[in-house]
């Protein structure tokens, strides 16, 4: 009789636990994705570098069940970015408006990382480190830590109700505060806006780039983990007009360019870091420059620029 | 300059001096930084680490091959469902991608990396004396601003180290902006590249 009631108990312990359980990490980044996907909203957003405050309108909605989805800078000069389904169209003051083909618009935005959960799993260690609040809205903090070094750290803040980003920040390895983008606010209606209406059929200004396959003249002996090859071509540097052979690597957060050039005449320094947290490795060998760029630790892009092998 | 070649050379073989010294050294001393360059390629090659594929004509063959590609690239059939009725033709649009006009002209948005000034290479040295460029950039949907050296010149700098720095800040750079930039360019799907 006792051991019956014991059994109940604990049944009934069990199945509370799991209704009033709190989402995993992963639940919550999986409700992140699709509310990003789902919803109509608009966030006015706040992006903070160090030296550097620049305030945007983001909205996304659905048109015609085609994503839309608009970033524009809200002082200064008009700059603005849209991307319908698969094509991002970017409007920028000094260049006429032009058009990629892509799943998202690079810069700061909360779509970030909206597509790269098997990436951000792979990774980084998830963590959920209680509430916050953003923008008057109750949030639910989401520690990205990454499991080894050769990538920076995230905090997410998503909004408790609708999973939205409403804040992220990413920290270097000594944990200084790289980057923040925070909305100031939150709406959510069920159609999408006038404007996203508009931007579905607003001009795409056609570019696309020719297949290149450039010979293998190198590849890398080592690639940092989660880093896959991206994209890889010829072209010419602007400024210097210098010729390059290029390699993107991704690890779905952080982009790093490799460059193999011709040893130029005078050595660029072996480290240079910008204040947001982009480093450069330039690293000498035989006649050519080898050059890593990207958001990721210095020691990273170093590593990654003593890993060219000639084939 | 004998014994600051002889420096050089451990400094070069990898022995723990002064670097800091030494690069001083480098800096003011073009000559010294000619005979380090040529240390370095002896270093190498004793190390056997020039290789053959590394040639120095690297570059040029580089320029000849993408000289040999069209530069203008046909426009991207891109569909629109909802067909516009205004819409222009589509070649009025194509923006020359590699072309260099379309690149300088797009690397322009992209471009918003500035010097500001000039940071060690050997970050435990402190002696106020700044030694190496330090860069940075405002994101691609920040404000462009032009490239500027804003540190104040000391005084007694000399103009040619002044000139290299300057020369090196745009070469570094053209490296970010382009980073900037291909991360917008080659963001596109990986199913629309062609194997």
């Amino acid at each position: 009789m006792q051991a019956h009631h014991l059994i109940i108990g604990v049944f009934s312990l069990l199945t509370s636990l799991t209704s009033f359980a709190e989402k995993t990490p992963q639940q919550w980044l999986t409700s992140m994705e699709q509310a990003h996907q789902q919803l109509n909203f608009k966030l006015p957003l706040v992006h903070l570098e160090r030296d550097h405050v620049q305030t945007y309108a983001f909205e996304h909605g659905l048109v015609d069940e085609q994503e839309v989805v608009y970033i524009a800078s809200l002082s200064g000069p008009i700059r603005h970015s849209y991307r319908v389904d698969d094509v991002v169209t970017y409007v920028e003051p000094e260049t006429k408006p032009y058009s990629i083909n892509g799943p998202k618009i690079v810069g700061p935005s909360p779509m970030k990382f909206v597509g790269k959960l098997s990436q951000i799993e792979q990774n980084y260690s998830l963590t959920a480190l209680g509430k916050g609040r953003i923008a008057g809205r109750i949030t639910q903090l989401i520690r990205l830590k990454s499991k080894d070094k050769h990538r920076f750290n995230y905090i997410l803040w998503l909004d408790q109700q609708t999973s939205i980003v409403l804040r992220y920040d990413l920290f270097d390895l000594e944990n200084n505060l790289l980057e923040q983008v925070q909305a100031v606010g939150l709406s959510v209606s069920e159609q999408p806006s006038a404007n996203l209406v508009k931007l579905k059929n607003a001009s795409k200004f056609d570019v696309s780039t020719a297949a290149k396959n450039p010979p293998q003249r190198w590849s890398l002996s080592w690639t940092p983990s989660g880093y896959t090859p991206q994209s890889r071509d010829n072209h010419r540097l602007m400024i210097t007009s210098k010729h390059v052979d290029y390699l993107l690597l991704s690890d779905g957060l952080s982009d790093v360019s490799v460059y193999v050039s011709k040893a130029g005449e005078l050595p660029l320094p072996e480290k240079a870091i910008t204040k947001n947290g982009i480093a450069m490795a330039n690293h000498h060998q035989g006649n050519i420059d080898i050059t890593v760029v990207g958001r990721i630790p210095y020691d990273t892009a170093l590593r990654l620029s003593r890993s060219v092998t000639a084939n | 300059m004998a014994h600051s070649n002889e420096t050089l050379s451990s400094f070069i073989d990898g022995e723990e001096l002064s670097s800091k010294s030494i690069l001083d050294q480098l800096a003011q001393e073009p000559e010294l930084a000619k005979t380090f360059e040529r240390y370095h390629t002896i270093g190498d090659a004793m190390r056997d680490e020039v290789s053959p594929a590394f040639s120095l004509d690297f570059a040029d063959k580089v320029a000849a091959a993408i000289d040999a590609e069209p530069t203008i690239i046909a426009p991207a059939q891109i569909s629109e469902p909802h067909t516009n009725k205004t819409a222009k033709p589509k070649t009025a649009e194509v923006i020359p991608f590699f072309g260099k006009l379309g690149q300088y002209g797009i690397a322009a948005s992209v471009a918003a990396a500035m010097v500001i000034g000039v940071q060690q290479l050997n970050n435990s040295a402190v002696d106020g004396q700044q030694d190496f460029p330090v860069l940075q950039t405002i994101p691609t949907g920040g404000y462009a601003s032009p490239v500027s050296f804003q540190a104040a010149p000391q005084n007694e700098l000399r103009q040619e180290l002044k000139q290299q720095r300057i020369e090196q800040q745009r070469r570094m750079n053209a490296y970010i902006k382009d980073h900037l930039l291909q991360q917008r360019l080659k963001s596109q799907n990986e199913v629309q590249q062609p194997q």
